[in-house]
């Protein structure tokens, strides 16, 4: 049985660094490759060692696939591609292929910015990366070669990301990479066909978790911004450079529209540019609303959020700064935490998570005193707040994508393996399907019962349809005769003679031959016309005949009589018949020695 | 270990020991053992230095309810402390070992199943293995079956762990049987050679047996499905191979080849790679030319040839990096005329822009590879630019036409790599020249009239990297212009547009870099005559870039500038010694300072560090410490740049009115003059007052030191676990308030 195997390098019982190997119909794809923020060294990127040695990764893998641009789904492509060496194609969306080398190259400016970071890919590698990449429609088929196709579904979670469906022959895996099942200010929700995959790997951050409604989250962030403000404080939200952040743009700006604000908001960097760039680009990708409106309004275009420039941070009065990176590692938004960090009415707001070793995460576990370069102490006194504005599905929306798409089995990826574990009780209870959650290194594999299409020619139908029956119907499957014939990888069914033609091959004839001796004392001429008559009258609908040459014939069957040498009486029957009727063969022989022990025939023979 | 590291392990080590409480993630686990083998590559004794970790370490593997990643990590740490003999010691006096690698155990308590706790007992008990004592410990509690059983285990990371293992064994102690013999890895070389007994060496010839018969015994696979032992097996060899030593190799080869020649007459394609691994390994040393060896090349032909397919590609890119290293040897070792390889490249870039075609299965196979294929179109047109040989004129003209073309392709990886062709050709043509043969083809390319256009045009694409690869290549053609003394193509007001207005980072950069270049090959190359006129218009622009450059918002574009910057400072104060102050007005003048200036209070650090280094070689240029600060300020009392009112200037002026009230006693009251009105309009301060006045030096130290070193050291480590346990363990954490792990 033909089996597809899932392999995670990453993202197997754990979020950190997507990297899936699939195996399917003998080719074999890796889904992400993505990069561990948590490690300075080389185990920031996946073991590529695993999967071949002395770098053959182009001649092992037949593809590499982006889900979309979050480093921990992309952030190890130019080490794998320019630094490991692999020459094969990647794919990845449009907006992907655009913003993925801006947070690449963020992500570098980081290394660089911190001290004794080597073997990191330069902006040359990068560039050569990016130029390997195929860019991917929406929806539209894309043939990797003749036999490997993918497809893309429109995922949410951030501008460009999409689910992947995978196909070679009749089987199937779809990979969905980070996915939010319901819009939100920018983006539209996830959406697949009712594709019926082999396998459905799921990613499952928020597996356990029904998250409180977005409105709910975004009343409670707006309200924090408001009070810290109204209170004459500052507030910093550290960001990436896209993604969240213009969500969470769209938000302050249409309330202070709302509220009527004069309080300043910045936006560092400027990313702002930059990020209204790619969202007119691919206004497309964006939900519907933005899209409809964007004829009167850009949505992008704020009125309300400036540039920001070094010396505002020193300025008097309330203001609203977002400014990278996210995690408070290094950049702008450290120094502009260093600089507001002793005030209590000012708030930094982590609207996502952050990896160990950076000041986001100290100060998320509470941290107050910060230990900072030469030697000084920073005392920690402006409020902190977490709020995740990071969209994923969450365990309802995992079980909305599964009735969806109608998977025959289940794969888990990036989540926590305690509540992979919950969901995927949950999932095998509700859905009766099978469910995997592969860690990292082990493979999870699936059997399947492929279905091979064959193609069937028009004079075999004819001539089914010329012996009788019903006509052909799909849902009552019926016993065909014919000659399967491989042919520029497809398979078709045609009459043998056709199959011949075809392939140029001469016809042999199989026959079979038996003896049967019987007691019998008329002339042999008498015997063989008392078997035709008998047979003519047992035997009604076929095709029998007596042949001047001494044989009689039943279809292909010949029969001949001939007497022993040294007793007459003693005939010798010599049966033969094509194999193509050796079940019409049986079926004669039977009624044949009815023929012969019947009673009318002793009588006979007895008498003479 | 520091005191504040030693006193926080004993809390690090209870939460850990907790089974109740939240495990840190799995980074802290693994940066914390990596801290733990610093400490033990340094000599020090971890026993000694932090004694509670033997407790933690009984604790944990009696608590059958710990997490797994603690486990695996306690098992680890248990091989770390016990790789030293007196460590192992002491562990097996307390009879830690025994407990710690007790497979039964493990099974018992049924946390065998999952591949972390695997691995750590593999890790651990290979950190163990370097002493005869743990070989012993070894062979005694009879691993050697388990861990050939682990090595086709069903998690990927166990068995190759497990392989590396079996492999570190048999390197490690190989001197056991042989002392010193040669080819042995150096990497295992360094470490000091384990002490020879007749016991050692009994149990190394065990378990070198046992492991040869095992890799004899299963190398053939069973049944054609179950190919996952022989591919482990043949890993293993390859590792081996690539490393023992002549007795061990031999002796190996001496198992294995008959099964080796019965893998390949097999002919199973997917063993052929790895079966090329073992017989290239094998093949390692070429100076035997015994039968042995011969059967084994024989070996490599046959797998050659039934992956000839497979590696058609390959071969192709084979080629062309074979071409590329062409130049470096001399003449006559081309393996043919270099027309031929000029043709065939040239005919590959036509299959890569999609002009030819042919229709053959395995050029149409090699086709849909090469379509479009930025890298192979790359490395041709690296092949082309290194061959640097006449091609002939047909060739010359087809190039020409096929550059032009792929200028103008669709896709932007086609413009670009034609770009940085055009760039590299203009860059060795200047090295070639330099030399004697001018290249038909680049003469074609450079002189011809066509580069100029395209790459002009290649200013205004749409696509950031051509823009950039574009700029890269005038500059490339500055030189090649100069030694022509031909009239040279300033795009300069293009250029100043691109550095002040894209959008885009990477031209910008590449703008600055323009000008980098420009100063240099006029200083090396330009004929007096067009000297003075190109001078006055670079120092026209100079000055623009500086201070746009410095003003940039990506943190390439400011450290270019602050080369450009460093340029203009060798410059000036390199070449006329005496007038110093007239110097030091013209770098003001130029922006240079204001730059410097600007880039030290820029929050990416390598901006800052970059400027605080150049402002302390001016500091120390301009008004040594050595000398009186009374003599140096008076002697440049008279140079004085502006500070502007916001930004950067803002900035500055707060420092040095910190630095002013810092030492008020001190203070002159020019420079009080100078600082009071910082608010609005630009303030005019003394330079050397400024360089004095900003305590660089305090600030090159904390910019060398980034905060990296802080927020990765031990203590934040520790401080990070003891922390979010805490955090995650708090009873009033409000639902939804948990951090999820989620992505970025």
């Amino acid at each position: 049985m033909p089996e597809i195997k899932v392999t995670p390098l990453g993202a197997g019982q754990d979020v950190g660094r997507s990297c899936i190997l699939v195996s399917i119909g003998g080719k074999n794809i890796m889904l992400d490759c993505g990069m561990h923020m948590g490690y300075n060294d080389d185990r920031r990127f996946p073991d590529f060692s695993y999967i071949t040695q002395n770098g053959r990764l182009t001649e092992f893998l037949d593809c590499v696939i982006i889900s979309h641009f979050h480093l921990d789904h992309c952030g190890a492509l130019p080490f794998m591609s320019e630094m490991v060496g692999y020459d094969g194609p990647i794919y990845m969306t449009h907006p992907t292929k655009a913003i993925c080398p801006i947070l690449l190259e963020d992500f570098r400016k980081i290394t660089v910015d911190k001290k004794g970071e080597t073997n990191f890919f330069t902006s040359q590698m990068i560039k050569d990366c990016m130029k390997k990449v195929v860019p991917l429609n929406l929806h539209q088929t894309v043939q990797v070669d003749d036999e490997l196709e993918i497809k893309a579904y429109y995922a949410g979670h951030v501008l460009g990301a999409a689910m992947v469906q995978i196909k070679v022959g009749s089987e199937s895996v779809v990979y969905t990479g980070d996915y939010n099942m319901t819009p939100d200010r920018h983006l539209g929700a996830a959406w697949i066909d009712k594709c019926r995959p082999d396998i459905l790997i799921s990613e499952s951050t928020y597996a356990t978790t029904i998250r409180d409604s977005k409105r709910c989250r975004e009343r409670d962030f707006l309200k924090k911004v408001h009070e810290s403000i109204e209170r004459g404080g500052k507030v910093l939200i550290p960001v990436f450079a896209l993604g969240r952040a213009q969500e969470l743009c769209i938000l302050l700006e249409t309330f202070w529209e709302r509220m009527n604000l004069k309080a300043p908001i910045y936006f560092s960097t400027g990313l702002t540019e930059k990020a209204n760039h790619y969202y007119k680009l691919f206004i497309t990708w964006t939900n519907q609303k933005i899209r409809k409106t964007f004829v009167q309004r850009n949505m992008f275009e704020f009125k309300h959020i400036k540039a920001f420039d070094r010396s505002y941070a020193d300025n008097p009065g309330p203001m609203v700064v977002f400014a990278t990176p996210g995690m408070l590692h290094a950049g702008q938004s450290l120094q502009i935490f260093k600089k507001w960090a002793g005030n209590e009415k000012n708030m930094v707001i982590m609207p996502g998570y952050c990896v160990q070793g950076t000041i986001g995460h100290k100060i998320l576990n509470g941290q107050r005193k910060l230990e900072m370069e030469g030697r000084s102490t920073l005392d920690v006194k402006l409020q902190v707040e977490y709020m995740s504005f990071s969209a994923h599905a969450d365990a309802k929306g995992i079980m909305q994508l599964i009735r969806m798409a109608e998977p025959r089995n289940m794969l888990l990826v990036h989540g926590e393996a305690v509540k992979m574990e919950f969901l995927k009780g949950k999932i095998e209870q509700e859905f009766s399907i099978d469910c995997h959650m592969p860690a990292n290194g082990e493979t999870a594999t699936v059997t399947t019962n492929p279905s091979v299409p064959v193609d069937i020619s028009l004079n075999l139908l004819k001539r089914e349809m010329a012996l009788g029956g019903p006509l052909p119907d799909p849902k009552k499957p019926r016993t065909m005769h014919g000659t399967l014939i491989m042919k520029e990888n497809s398979l078709k069914l045609v009459s043998s003679e056709q199959a011949l033609k075809e392939l140029g091959l001469n016809e042999h004839q199989l026959r079979f031959t038996c003896r049967v001796q019987l007691q019998d004392p008329h002339s042999d001429p008498d015997t063989l016309n008392r078997i035709y008559t008998h047979l003519k009258s047992v035997l009604k609908g076929y095709t029998i005949q007596h042949l001047p040459d001494g044989t009689v014939m039943v279809e292909s069957i010949v029969i001949k009589v001939s007497s022993s040498a040294e007793d007459t009486s003693t005939k010798v029957l010599l049966l033969s018949w094509s194999y193509q009727d050796d079940v019409f063969f049986c079926f004669f022989f039977v009624s044949f020695l009815s023929l012969i022990f019947s009673k009318q025939w002793l009588r006979d023979s007895i008498d003479s | 270990m520091d005191r504040e590291c030693a006193s926080l392990l004993p809390s690090v080590c209870e939460v850990l020991a907790d089974s109740g409480r939240s495990v840190p993630d799995d980074t802290s686990l693994e940066k914390l053992l990596d801290w733990f083998t610093g400490l033990t590559e340094a000599g020090g004794s971890l026993l000694e230095a932090c004694p509670c970790l033997l407790k933690f370490i009984s604790t944990v593997v009696h608590n059958t309810a710990s997490d797994p990643g603690v486990l695996s990590f306690t098992l680890r740490l248990t091989g770390l402390m016990a790789a030293t003999e007196d460590g192992f010691k002491m562990l097996q006096e307390r009879s830690v070992l025994n407990q710690v690698f007790n497979l039964q155990h493990w099974q018992e308590a049924g946390l065998w199943d999952d591949p972390c706790l695997r691995i750590g007992w593999i890790q651990g008990l290979r950190s163990t293995l370097q002493h005869p004592k743990a070989l012993s410990f070894f062979v005694q509690s009879d691993f050697i079956d388990p861990l050939l059983q682990l090595q086709t285990d069903t998690s990927l990371f166990v068995a190759s762990a497990a392989n590396q293992m079996l492999a570190h064994i048999l390197l490690f102690f190989q001197k056991v049987s042989s002392a010193g013999s040669n080819g042995v890895n150096k990497k295992e070389e360094d470490l000091e050679p384990p002490a020879i007994t007749m016991e050692t060496s009994a149990e190394y010839s065990a378990v070198v047996k046992g492991i040869s018969e095992y890799l004899k015994e299963s190398l053939i696979p069973k049944e054609n499905t179950k190919l996952h032992q022989s591919l482990q097996i043949l890993k293993l060899l390859a590792l081996l191979l690539a490393q023992a030593g002549p007795p061990l190799r031999d002796k190996l080869l001496q198992t294995v080849t008959e099964s080796l020649e019965e893998l390949v007459t097999a002919g199973c394609s997917q063993l052929t790679l790895p079966l090329m691994d073992v017989i290239l390994a094998a093949n390692r040393y070429t100076g035997c030319k015994d039968s042995r060896t011969q059967r084994r090349g024989d070996c490599i032909l046959y797998v050659k040839q039934t992956n000839i397919s497979l590696s058609l590609s390959l071969s192709l890119s084979l080629s062309l990096s074979l071409s590329l290293s062409l130049p470096s040897q001399p003449p006559g070792v081309l393996p043919c005329p270099p027309v031929l390889i000029v043709t065939a490249v040239v005919s590959l870039l036509r299959i890569c822009s999609g002009s030819s075609s042919s229709s053959s299965t395995g050029c149409s196979e090699v086709c849909r590879n090469v379509i479009g294929s930025g890298k192979v179109q790359k490395c041709a047109l690296e092949a082309l630019t290194a061959l640097n040989s006449s091609p002939g004129d047909t060739v010359c003209l087809y190039l020409v036409e096929v550059v032009k073309k792929r200028a103008c392709d669709m896709r932007w990886e086609v413009r670009d790599s034609t770009v940085e062709f055009l760039g590299h050709l203009a860059g060795v043509h200047v090295s070639v020249t330099l030399g004697e043969e001018v290249c038909d083809a680049s003469e074609a390319l450079l002189g011809g009239c066509c580069t100029t256009p395209l790459l002009k045009e290649a200013l205004q694409d749409t696509e950031s990297y051509v823009r950039a690869s574009a700029i890269s290549a005038l500059a490339k053609t500055l030189t090649h212009s100069w030694q022509q003394g031909a009239s040279i193509f300033l795009p300069l007001s293009r250029l100043l547009e691109i550095l002040s207005q894209d959008t885009e980072g990477f031209p910008r950069r590449a703008v600055v870099q323009y000008f980098i270049s420009w100063f240099f090959s006029r200083s090396s190359h330009s004929p007096p005559s067009s000297s003075t006129s190109s001078t006055s218009l670079l120092m026209q622009c100079v000055r623009t870039v500086l201070s746009q450059g410095s003003a940039d918002l990506d943190w390439e574009v400011k450290v270019h500038t602050l080369e450009l910057a460093e340029l203009l400072l060798d410059q000036a104060f390199s070449a006329h010694r005496e007038g110093v102050q007239s110097d030091l007005a013209r770098v003001v003048e130029q922006g240079v300072i204001s730059a410097l200036l600007s880039g030290l209070v820029d929050c990416d650090r390598p901006v800052a560090l970059k400027a605080c280094r150049l402002l302390i070689t001016l500091r120390e240029t301009i008004c040594p410490l050595s000398l009186g600060a009374l003599d140096a300020t008076a002697a440049m009392a008279t140079v004085s740049c502006e500070l502007l009112g916001k930004g950067w200037g803002q900035e500055i002026t707060k420092i040095l009115g910190m630095e002013k009230s810092d030492r008020a006693l001190e203070t002159d009251i020019s420079a009080q003059r100078s600082f009071s009105g910082a608010d609005g309009g630009g303030d005019s301060v003394t330079v050397s007052e400024v360089l004095r006045s900003l305590s660089l030096d305090e600030r090159l130290e904390v910019l060398t030191q980034s905060s990296d070193h802080i927020h990765n050291s031990p203590l934040s480590l520790l401080q990070d676990i003891l922390t979010a346990s805490a955090a995650h363990t708090h009873p009033d954490t409000k639902p939804g308030q948990e951090v999820i792990v989620d992505c970025y």
